[in-house]
């Protein structure tokens, strides 16, 4: 009962399959290992620090 | 994994050491309501738990609970201890001293976290917890099962999900720049009307041209562009103000208002005129009429003093009255006038006194003259009002206006089209900002959209192994419902999903047709039945090895279901370690006499007497030849034992046979021990216990010698400690030999069935091959 397939790089693969490339999924890809455990709401509060730096690193605010 | 033993000390009901030596065989604990069953229960609860036990945690929530896990009177010196042994070796305890700390151990060592991976809820199984189950709504039977079926790492990860979006859109403040973005909207949609930075760009580079500036980039050109408009509305503005002051000084009505007052002047001089003459002729009237009535009397009118005839004295007055307040009225139309001129002058002096023209008069100083002899004209409400000088001021007012009439001629350029392009340059820079918004918002939305989609994936996910996993459980819950409930109209017994997510259900047939619930259909005994199922077909999706522990379980299940659930056990568990406590005599007799004691031990709980006593465990049954190895050294152990198995056996066979005693009152009915058994089966069998011998039925009288000497010497034994009762070593190992020849006289010597093993009707018990019988 414990064997089912349950694999979240392929949901998430699943996910955004077909779609343009979104900023912050690959991010999301690094830390997959954290997310298939249980994580508190500081640890994830952390990850989405962590995402938004990443996303929006280096973005030029002028023309 | 198997228990070898749970051992208690000082722990709940148990005093010194109370031990379940189970061997690693499953085991039925009969006690009564009280007799410290669910100790045991507990002390394995609490190791599984890391210090929790469920059925206290409502009232007892501190650490460990370690101020209900102690027996009320344990010394404050003694340590409270439960203690798991396992086949093999492993095992698990905790101390509980009286200082308030709680100490675990494991042999070895990281054997304890192992245990502690174990799910309470498919190991242990208490009465009232049997039915909870079924009777909880469908979101609770989801959140009741979910770490049982495995699915709880995976609500994890879809929490894990959960948490991420909505932190995202916390900690981006996706709200707050939505909102600065309608803003900013606004302000384009107002000053700029272009959205995006393409068409800004082109707006820019043409209207920078039209100013003679060169375009750089968006925030340079609309800076320089926007500083040069400004400058350019500075430079027009004083025009326009200066411009505006002197039109306001011509249009002043200061002419308009002079000729009202004149006008009203001049009316009010008519009247006065009329008046006067009204008053002489009055006068000369007065005078003729006094000469040529002196006889006659007269009255003097109080307001003209002229004479006038009694009778027509009230019309004089108040044609008199009238003259008055015509003359009282322009008199007030003059005051009025009088303050409108002053206020018109007030007015011209207050724009003359305005920074914009002072500069510009200082320039122009004939017609600073003209406006000083007009504002210094000097006029009070009651004085100074002659015709020649108001008319002159008039005149001056005229000049006044002549001279302005040049400089008002001509209407100043307009700044609008400026004041617009000024607006255009202030806000242009705010489209990199907002083009910078979109794209901000427009990731973090997408984002939150990816995660929504996974979310869902993994819902989806989870739902389809939710559905698979309860297939395989259904499948067991049916092989185990149709063992207890055969050919019975509730069937097809189902665990399903619900519509909604993260909700099950139990769906089943009653009297063929489909039940979405099994709420309305079942009795309580069928509820605790089904519950018992549910429970069952988890733990069974545990390791084989894992013990079950049931508590009581039975309760609400009449005889023939029990029946049944001895069935389940000798198939459906047959392979796994069962633990059954009960306090039911018939449900114990019946297990003792339908299990195989190669794989079942049972115990008796002695009556719980005071927590100093605390529990005590017999064990109710011993085989003959662990008996006789007591012997010769230990006959008070082979006596004792000899006496728990003639208990027990004896209690089994008495109940099967319908053996008979004198009515007791009260609790002594419990207590009928081997002895009482022994001397109602002497006397009751002459008259029902029967052999055929050579198709002939006799009374059986072959065991009557073995029996009485067996119940003489149990009697012996059981008064051992009295005055009046002596037993020798020789006696005893006699007392073992008897009792264990005369439980043989209830097994057939030609098929080796015992005499209880079928029903004749009602009337007979009788062996497989019918050479023995027992009248009921």
């Amino acid at each position: 009962m414990r064997d089912f397939e349950f694999n979240l790089s392929e949901i998430i693969e699943e996910s955004v399959s077909g779609k343009e490339d979104y900023s912050g999924v690959s991010f999301i890809h690094g830390k997959l290992d954290e997310l298939n455990s249980k994580l508190t709401p500081a640890q994830l509060k952390s990850i989405v620090d962590e995402l938004l730096d990443d996303m929006f690193k280096g973005e030029p605010d002028e023309d | 994994m198997r228990i070898d033993s749970i051992e208690l000390s000082w722990f709940r009901g148990a005093a010194l050491n109370a031990e379940i030596p189970a061997g690693g065989k499953s085991c039925v604990v009969y006690g009564d309501n009280g007799s410290g069953k669910s100790s045991f229960v507990d002390g394995f609860e609490y190791l599984l738990c890391n210090g929790k036990i469920a059925h206290l945690s409502v009232e007892y929530a501190d650490t460990k609970q370690k101020n209900c896990v102690r027996n009320t009177v344990t010394p404050d010196d003694i340590v409270s201890q439960t203690i798991v042994r396992f086949v093999g070796g492993n095992e698990v305890s905790c101390k509980i001293p009286n200082d308030g700390s709680v100490r675990f151990s494991s042999t070895p060592a990281p054997f304890k976290q192992e245990l502690q991976t174990w799910k309470r809820e498919s190991h242990i199984l208490r009465q009232d917890e049997v039915a909870e189950f079924v009777k909880q709504t469908k979101s609770q039977k989801y959140k009741s099962l979910r770490v049982l079926l495995g699915l709880q790492k995976y609500e994890d990860v879809y929490n894990n999900f959960d948490g991420l979006e909505k932190f995202l859109l916390e900690k981006s403040n996706l709200e707050a720049l939505k909102q600065k973005r309608g803003w900013i909207k606004e302000e384009l949609d107002k000053n700029v009307k272009l959205y995006t930075k393409t068409d800004v760009v082109q707006a820019l580079q043409e209207k920078t041209s039209q100013y003679n500036i060169e375009y750089k980039n968006i925030v340079a050109s609309a800076s320089e562009s926007s500083e040069k408009v400004s400058k350019m509305i500075e430079d027009i503005e004083p025009g326009i103000l200066l411009h505006n002051s002197l039109k306001k000084i011509r249009e002043n009505k200061l002419i308009e208002e002079i000729r009202k007052f004149l006008e009203v002047k001049t009316k009010a001089k008519e009247r006065l005129d009329e008046l006067t003459e009204n008053r002489l002729r009055l006068l000369e009237q007065a005078q003729e009429y006094i000469e040529s009535h002196k006889e006659v009397e007269i009255s003097v009118c109080p307001v003209c003093g002229a004479p006038v005839d009694k009778d027509k004295l009230s019309t004089h007055l108040e044609e008199e009255l009238e003259i008055l307040k015509d003359f009282k009225e322009s008199s007030e139309k003059i005051r009025a006038q009088k303050r409108n001129v002053a206020r018109t002058i007030e007015e011209l002096n207050s724009i003359a006194r305005d920074r914009v023209l002072i500069d510009w008069l200082e320039d122009n100083k004939d017609i600073k003259q003209l406006i000083l002899e007009i504002t210094s004209f000097e006029l009070n409400i009651d004085f100074g009002w002659d015709i020649e000088s108001i008319r002159t001021l008039s005149k001056i007012k005229n000049e006044l206006n002549s001279c302005l009439e040049p400089y008002v001629k001509e209407e100043p350029p307009k700044t609008a089209a400026l004041q617009t392009d000024l607006l255009f340059f202030n806000s242009a820079y705010r489209i990199i900002e907002y083009e910078s918004l979109i794209d901000h918002i427009k990731k973090i939305e997408k984002l939150q959209e990816i995660l929504q989609i996974v979310k869902s994936n993994i819902r989806k996910k989870i739902n389809a192994i939710t559905e698979i996993t309860l297939e395989k459980i259904t499948k067991e819950i049916q092989a185990l419902w149709v063992i207890i409930h055969e050919d019975e109209p509730i069937e097809e017994i189902k665990l399903v999903k619900s519509d909604r997510d993260q909700a099950l259900d139990i769906h089943l047939k009653f009297y063929g047709k489909d039940q979405e619930s099994p709420i309305l259909h079942l009795s309580e005994g069928y509820r605790n039945s089904l519950g018992l199922c549910v429970f069952l077909a988890l733990a069974k999706q545990e390791p084989v090895d894992h013990p079950l522990i049931l508590d009581d379980i039975v309760s609400s299940l009449d005889r023939a279901h029990r029946a049944f659930i001895v069935d389940v056990l000798k198939t459906e568990l047959a392979d796994r370690q069962v633990f059954i406590l009960t306090h039911d005599t018939e449900w114990f007799n019946e297990l003792n006499i339908r299990l195989e004691h190669k794989y079942w031990n049972f115990f008796k709980l002695r009556k719980w007497e005071s927590p100093e006593t605390g529990i005590i465990v017999d064990k109710a049954k011993f085989d003959w030849d662990e008996i006789i190895t007591f012997l010769p050294e230990d006959t008070n152990a082979a006596g004792n034992a000899t006496r728990t198995v003639m208990h027990h056996e004896l209690d089994k066979i008495a109940e099967l046979l319908k053996v008979r005693h004198p009515f007791v009152r009260g609790s002594k009915n419990e207590e009928i021990g081997p002895v009482k058994h022994m001397e109602a089966i002497i006397a009751q069998s002459q008259n029902k216990y029967r052999i055929n011998i050579d198709g002939k039925w006799q009374s059986y009288t072959d065991p009557l010698d073995t029996w009485t000497d067996a119940y003489q010497l149990l009697n012996s034994w059981s008064n051992r400690g009295s005055h009046t009762g002596t037993i020798t070593d020789r006696e005893v190992e006699r007392m073992v030999k008897r009792c264990q020849e005369s439980l043989e006289y209830f097994i057939c010597p030609t098929c080796c069935k015992p005499v209880w093993m079928l029903d004749k009707g009602t009337d007979y018990k009788r062996c497989d091959c019918g050479k023995l019988r027992w009248k009921l």
